[in-house]
């Protein structure tokens, strides 16, 4: 499925699907902190992407917020430096 | 070396190379391999060297024939093709000139040299070798005679279904005693469940029966129902079977077959068998009307009285005192010459196939189920409805390849669930006008008037998706799903994905090996493939035959096949059957084990290794014997024995030692090459 | 105490707290002793092997690198995450079906000091532990209050049993753990027909609209069956049925109201464990009123399910495996 999907997002074999560009803020988000950080990612998608249905979302967002389920702030491993030299190496190694 | 020398002068051998067209020749420089052997074999006796375009031929053979007389040839060495095929033929060609058969060797350089390889010197090479093996070999051949037998002219059928019939009957009507044996209460198998047949939709029951009765009746049949085989003694033309005569509890000398028993009884259980789970009998019951023999039986797991304590309604009510509750199983020992096995199949189990519901959903039917369905002696007298009994469909989804052709379950294509489910999609048509959908991988209609029924069929306005279903739900996205059975495919041919939503579902089932398939082959001694199906002797050529002589297959027990294959093999079973028994004996291969009882230390380990029971164990002497009528030569236990009690004849240590050193003696000039390079 | 390393995920820690929290509570009366890898990094997700392949392993192995350094003779990693059960799960299979694959992920991970041979660890999720390790019996044995009168419908979503590299699982299409649990907590559990269906995904970042399609189908399909809570082993599959919920319902003019919860909420109610420490009230679709169900006796009222088993004047049905145990 995994592979589709590479493969789809090298070719550039889509139109209009946003997709590409989310796995890319997600991986953004990850590298930088070692965590995923939702209200980030969500924040920075919708408002790219989606801004007239932000209305429409606020309410299940202060419903996460206010309930604990999302982090405003992002989360950060201590390790982030090994974490990144890991990925730059594994970069250079990836065959495209 | 000295013990393996052909001393000057003793033996003189004639080599023939083949060409098998381009076959062998194609890979093998085979003119090379015949003037090798002349100059290099020389010293090992070989006195001339032939390569022939056809050693098979009948000049092939008189090739043979004429250096024999002429050249005074004692020993014969042909490489060609492997001797399963062609051993016999140049064996006869020895004889005819008066050299005893068993002083002729078939090596292989066919199956193992020039269809295997690629490179045509390394090929090359590998046939001297070989053939130098077979020359050495057959310098220790010893002239043997066969071993002649006289044959029994019995013969047991096992199995009632229509395979095993239609043999019975043919050898029954050539005037030769016949042992049917059925496991279950009543003959008539599979084909008994069914209504209509494709692709001619002559009624099953119709057609079945009277050969039913005739196997019933006939005066050379006896007829062993509700009985198993337990044992399998001898060899072909001597076989002592005993066979367990399962308590039916029901005094056959007494019973007339009237069925008030079976009226009176208050237990109704589920018939798992004959019903296929989608009807009910009572713990008394003969599985259907017409069933041969006409005497009941009781299902002591669900009998009442015998669970318990009190009941005996049956007893009661029978007017000729004929319910036995004290009858036990009886043992019968028979000598029969040969063995028909028409065992059958049984239907694979779509539980496993967990997306299509088989279980979980109510009207998701297998198609054993759906031919219960359809018939007018089944639970529902022939009308088509859902499980609730009542309601009829409107839409009908028929799954082909359930099972089968599909590498989680089997690989194989199951034969008959194609021309089973445009049958199954004509049926629900003319009976209740529903819309029939059939999911196919690919439309497999050959034989006599099959594809001319898929073409009515296809009139008849069945609507074919080609794709194999994904899923079988009941949870409906859109309205018109609400309530109904939803069929998730791909339609392979539009390249969409489809959503059709019906009320009743039916599973094409693969046929599969019964259940208990290896054991029943291991009790009578022949071979089976990991799946289950038994192996005949030649796919094509000896389709009846096993590897062990007088054991003969016929119907599905061999592959999935549909009736008239079946029919078909059933009357081939019994011609070659025929043909044996009035031979009145039959010359059986020398080729055999013989153990040293002053070697053998009686530690049994070959004892379970034979897969023909062969070998028998003197307690008294702490000694094994080989019989010698029995034993195929296979040489699985001479290999076996740590004291090296066991030899073989054409096959003894002194010849594969001889082999293997004439095998060693070629000088690989490929190699040779190779490393100098 | 059966000890195990633990690796909880990002998810555990924010949107999926309550799972979190009830997991907690729930594993010292199961005998588990969970240690948690430490300073783990987020898997990747569903994301990241979209976008590449050697980095994506490499940060999924940091995990298991850590993991094999802290393991000190335990063997088994439990994820609670279906992503990062399949994640992890996929690193390890891949790194030694491809060796050419471990080496580079290896040759990464030193360049962090660390190292991870395939292998070395046995990757489980948190139900399988509970179904395989624990076991039914030992969980039926800690039920105080059985969950009596509460119909669930068990969802398990995609990742779970697929592709199921070990064959730990009992289907991969309708596996039945999920039911079993749940039966054993005493729930009255309904014969999920979309149990292994996609909640979405992060197609509800991307495109909404099919996500939306996806968690209406599932939510129908429980409601159709007349569930009263959905149960789950997944946070994402949770967030996506409960926070996407409302927003699905205005979006096809619908009205659910289905609660969803996690496995292992309910196994903290059924032992008998106070539900504000099992994280209650953080899911978004209140379970509040489902919850009242338990521990008011109700009187035994057979709730109306689609004609599924036999009728007294109908055929029989096949009989499955497992058919006596429902009877008894």
């Amino acid at each position: 499925m995994y592979t589709l999907k590479s493969m789809a997002i090298q070719d550039k074999a889509y139109k209009d699907s946003t997709a590409p560009d989310f796995s890319q803020t997600f991986v953004d988000m990850v590298e930088n902190y070692g965590r995923s950080y939702e209200f980030g990612l969500a924040t920075r998608h919708y408002l790219k992407h989606f801004p007239l249905r932000l209305p429409s979302m606020a309410p299940m967002g202060l419903g996460m917020l206010s309930k604990k389920r999302m982090d405003i702030t992002p989360k950060h491993i201590e390790g982030i430096d090994q974490l990144k030299a890991i990925l730059s190496r594994a970069k250079e190694l990836e065959v495209v | 070396m000295t013990e393996h020398t052909n001393p000057e002068g003793k033996e003189r051998i004639g080599v023939y190379v083949c060409h098998c067209g381009t076959n062998i020749a194609g890979m093998v420089d085979v003119e090379d391999v015949a003037t090798w052997a002349a100059r290099e074999l020389a010293d090992r006796g070989v006195v001339i060297a032939r390569d022939y375009k056809f050693m098979c031929s009948s000049l092939g053979q008189e090739l043979i024939e004429q250096d024999i007389k002429e050249e005074g040839l004692t020993r014969v060495v042909v490489a060609a093709c492997s001797p399963h095929l062609h051993e016999a033929t140049f064996r006869k060609a020895c004889a005819n000139a008066g050299l005893n058969p068993y002083l002729c060797e078939l090596v292989s350089i066919r199956e193992q040299v020039s269809w295997v390889h690629t490179d045509k010197v390394a090929a090359t090479e590998k046939s001297k070798a070989v053939l130098s093996g077979g020359v050495e070999r057959v310098i220790h051949h010893e002239p043997l005679e066969p071993l002649h037998v006289p044959i029994h002219p019995a013969t047991l059928v096992v199995g009632g279904g229509i395979a095993g019939i239609q043999a019975a009957i043919e050898v029954a009507d050539a005037g030769y005693p016949v042992y049917l044996v059925e496991r279950e209460p009543s003959i008539g198998g599979h084909m008994s469940q069914f209504d209509k047949t494709f692709p001619t939709l002559d009624c099953s029951a119709c057609i079945l029966t009277p050969k039913m009765v005739t196997a019933g009746t006939h005066p050379h049949i006896k007829l062993f129902s509700y009985s198993e085989v337990t044992n399998v003694d001898g060899y072909v033309g001597n076989f002592t079977v005993t066979i367990r005569k399962k308590a039916r509890h029901v005094n056959e000398e007494l019973c007339t077959g009237c069925g008030i028993c079976q009226e009176k009884c208050p237990k109704k259980v589920i018939d798992d068998v004959y019903e296929a789970g989608l009807g009910y009998r009572k713990a008394v019951y003969t599985p259907f009307p017409q069933a041969v023999p006409k005497f009941p039986v009781i299902d002591v797991p669900n009998c009442i009285y015998f669970q318990k304590g009190t009941c005996k309604a049956c007893e009661k009510f029978c007017p000729t005192n004929a319910i036995d509750f004290q009858q036990e199983d009886e043992y019968v020992t028979v000598q029969v010459g040969n063995i028909i096995l028409a065992t059958g199949f049984d239907l694979f189990d779509p539980r496993v196939v967990s997306q299509y519901g088989y279980g979980r959903l109510a009207n998701v039917f297998t198609s054993l189920e759906f031919e219960r369905l359809t018939n007018a002696a089944g639970p529902t007298n022939g009308e088509i409805v859902l499980r609730d009994g009542v309601t009829k469909p409107t839409s009908v989804g028929i799954l082909h390849c359930v099972g089968s052709r599909d590498r989680n379950y089997n690989n194989y294509c199951s034969v008959i669930c194609c021309m089973q489910s445009l049958k199954f999609a004509h049926l629900v048509h003319e009976r209740t006008g529903a819309t029939v959908y059939n999911f196919y991988i690919d439309m497999r209609t050959a034989y006599k008037e099959y594809d001319e029924f898929y073409q009515r069929v296809l009139e008849e306005g069945t609507l074919f998706v080609r794709g194999k279903v994904a899923e079988v739900t009941d949870a409906a996205r859109l309205p018109q799903e609400e309530g109904k059975l939803i069929i998730q495919v791909e339609d392979t041919l539009a390249s969409v994905q489809r959503r059709i939503p019906v009320d009743m579902v039916v599973l094409s089932a693969a046929m599969v090996p019964r259940h208990d398939a290896h054991e029943v082959a291991q009790l009578f001694g022949i071979s089976c493939s990991s799946n289950g199906w038994f192996i005949e002797k030649h796919p094509k050529l000896d389709p009846v035959a096993t590897m062990t002589e007088g054991i003969f297959i016929a119907g599905c027990v061999q592959g999935p096949k549909d009736i008239p294959s079946s029919v078909a093999q059933g009357a081939a079973a019994s011609a070659r059957v025929l043909g044996r028994i009035q031979q009145g004996e039959i010359a059986l291969e020398p080729v055999r084990a013989t153990v040293d009882e002053s070697k053998c230390s009686g530690c049994r380990i070959c004892n379970n290794l034979c897969p023909y029971n062969a070998i028998l164990f003197h307690e008294d002497r702490m000694v094994t014997e080989i019989n010698p009528a029995l034993c195929q030569g296979c040489g699985t236990c001479v290999a076996a024995c740590p004291a090296g009690a066991i030899s073989g004849t054409c096959f003894s240590n002194e010849q594969i030692f001889a082999q293997i050193e004439g095998l060693m003696r070629v000088n690989f000039q490929h190699e040779k090459l190779a490393e100098m390079a | 105490m059966s000890k195990y390393l633990f690796y909880p995920g990002c998810a555990m820690q924010t949107s999926a707290r309550a799972y979190n929290e009830s997991m907690q509570e729930v594993l010292g009366p199961l005998g588990l002793n969970f240690e948690e890898v430490r300073d783990w990094n987020c898997c990747g997700a569903t994301e990241y092997l979209g976008i590449s392949t050697v980095p994506a392993y490499a940060l999924i192995s940091r995990n298991l690198a850590l993991a094999s350094r802290q393991s000190n003779g335990v063997k088994t990693l439990v994820a609670s995450c279906s992503a990062c059960y399949l994640n992890l799960s996929k690193a390890d299979h891949y790194m030694a079906e491809r060796p050419s694959l471990g080496q580079m992920v290896n040759v990464a991970l030193a360049e962090g000091g660390l190292e991870y041979t395939p292998g070395t660890l046995e990757i489980r999720h948190l139900l399988d532990i509970v179904i395989n390790e624990v076991g039914l019996d030992v969980v039926k044995e800690r039920v105080t209050h059985p969950l009596k009168g509460l119909r669930v419908a068990p969802y398990l979503g995609c990742m779970v049993p697929r592709p199921d590299y070990e064959k730990r699982w009992s289907d991969y299409e309708y596996p039945d753990e999920l039911d079993r649990l749940l039966k054993a907590l005493g729930a009255e559990v309904i014969d999920f027909p979309l149990k292994t269906h996609c909640c979405g995904g992060h197609m509800a970042q991307i495109s909404p609209t099919t996500a939306f399609e996806l968690i209406r189908r599932l939510i129908s399909s429980a409601d159709n069956y007349k569930a009263d809570v959905m149960v789950t082993v997944c946070p994402m599959c949770q967030m996506n049925l409960d926070a996407y919920q409302n927003e699905t319902n205005h979006y096809f003019h619908t009205n659910y109201k289905m609660p969803v919860l996690f496995f292992t909420q309910l196994m903290g109610l059924a032992f008998g464990i106070d539900a504000k420490k099992l994280g209650f009230g953080r899911e978004l679709v209140s379970a509040k009123e489902a919850m009242s169900r338990i521990g008011i006796e109700v009187p035994q009222e057979e709730p109306k399910t689609p004609a599924r088993r036999k009728k007294t004047t109908g055929l029989p049905m096949p009989k499955m495996p497992g058919d006596e145990e429902e009877t008894q």
